[in-house]
């Protein structure tokens, strides 16, 4: 919040505070506001109308894990707790949020929380060979029965996002497919490494990535805070951040909105079959057995600017670029 | 998808323009039986017609 200096800047920000409220109030009627650390909910009052409103900052930080209005940072983060009936996208600053516009009218930003019930989340690590090409929405549902499966039927809280991870190499062109944009999985502290030790397996130990959890060609890289100090697995990291940069190197991207459901199975002679696993078995050449894939990954796209309706992205080998643009133009026929 | 699995599975995993543009596809296979990624319609062939014409 920009104020003049020995001017206090809590009134401009409780007064921005509850604009934004009233904002979201205005798009969702449901919508309201409860205390942040959860333990407290009972004792605090849930701000559902303007009338709830705390009139004073002092009141209004038991609804925040932090606010300091003026910090000496450029951006100031904070995380509120906030629940509605509708889509809670259309509450965020997204490019797909219905009031994205209020955001920018206001030089604000609000994304969701890595882990949505969680007061405490931390990152557990990032799923090398992934990046702005994955539906982590799909991720994130395909993950939750495997970690309950693997937690006696209890759910671990979790969350994936796709964001900047520190540490990976950056692009030097091609800055629609950054590199240092991959799947982040972040858990509620409690449930860290359960989650850790549960992607490790699932990921890392099955060689055939037709094995991994929704076929993901991924492996996880634990975040620096879930290794203990004086191991070599820094180096061990960045030569990972290294093979990932590679890879994502030797990938080209092809769009497509052809496709109607990649995941719907289909039953035929007693096998079942998605479209996605049909897709990702393709050999090069195509009708011969050999143990080159065609395509790297197929997923919908759900990050990037003026995508389509019904946008599919694949990405194939650059050296089998024509090969995989060919099939995909024809891909009904297949 | 009608030649790995059959037409139905293609109407449930595709949309129906995307299967009408695909009508009458002919893949060329290499000597050995492997697609190199060619592959050609009548309706493909009229517009190379036009382009030779009028371009070629």
């Amino acid at each position: 919040m920009d104020t003049p200096a020995e001017q206090s800047p809590n009134p401009p920000t409780m007064a921005k505070l509850k604009l934004l409220y009233l904002a979201q109030k205005g798009e969702d009627k449901t919508v309201i506001w409860l205390a942040w650390a959860l333990a407290e909910e009972e004792e605090c009052p849930v701000i559902t109308s303007e009338a709830d409103f705390p009139d004073d900052i002092k009141s209004f930080r038991r609804y925040t894990d932090r606010l300091r209005p003026r910090s000496g940072k450029a951006v100031l983060w904070f995380v509120l707790l906030i629940a509605c009936d509708d889509n809670l996208d259309n509450l965020t600053s997204t490019m797909t949020s219905t009031m994205n516009w209020w955001y920018k009218d206001n030089h604000l930003a609000c994304y969701l929380y890595d882990v949505q019930d969680s007061d405490d989340a931390v990152e557990v690590g990032t799923l090398a060979f992934s990046g702005v090409h994955c539906d982590h929405f799909r991720l994130a549902r395909v993950l939750d029965p495997i970690f309950r499966s693997h937690h006696g039927g209890a759910r671990l809280k979790f969350g994936v996002t796709v964001k900047m991870s520190k540490g990976y190499p950056k692009n030097e062109g091609n800055f629609n497919f950054p590199k240092d944009r991959l799947a982040i999985v972040s858990a509620d502290r409690m449930d860290a490494q359960p989650v850790r030790t549960i992607l490790y397996r699932e990921f890392n130990c099955h060689p055939d990535p037709r094995q991994r959890p929704g076929q993901y060609n991924f492996c996880l890289v634990p975040a620096p805070d879930m290794v203990s100090l004086g191991s070599n697995a820094h180096s061990n990291r960045e030569r990972m951040q290294q093979k990932h940069s590679a890879v994502l190197d030797s990938l080209v991207p092809l769009y497509t909105t052809d496709i109607k459901d990649l995941d719907l199975p289909y039953t035929k002679d007693g096998f079942t079959y998605t479209l996605r696993e049909i897709i990702l078995d393709v050999r090069h050449p195509l009708g011969s057995d050999l143990a080159t894939q065609l395509y790297f990954s197929c997923d919908k796209a759900v990050n990037g600017r003026n995508l389509p309706a019904s946008s599919s992205i694949l990405r194939a080998y650059t050296d089998r670029r024509t090969a995989a643009e060919a099939l995909l133009r024809i891909l009904p026929h297949m | 998808m009608s030649f790995w699995v059959d037409n139905q599975a293609a109407k449930k995993w595709l949309h129906p323009q995307a299967i009408a543009a695909c009508r009458g596809v002919e893949l060329t296979l290499t000597n050995t039986d492997t697609w190199d990624g060619q592959w050609s319609t009548k309706e493909d062939a009229i517009n190379l017609d036009i382009l030779e014409q009028d371009m070629g």
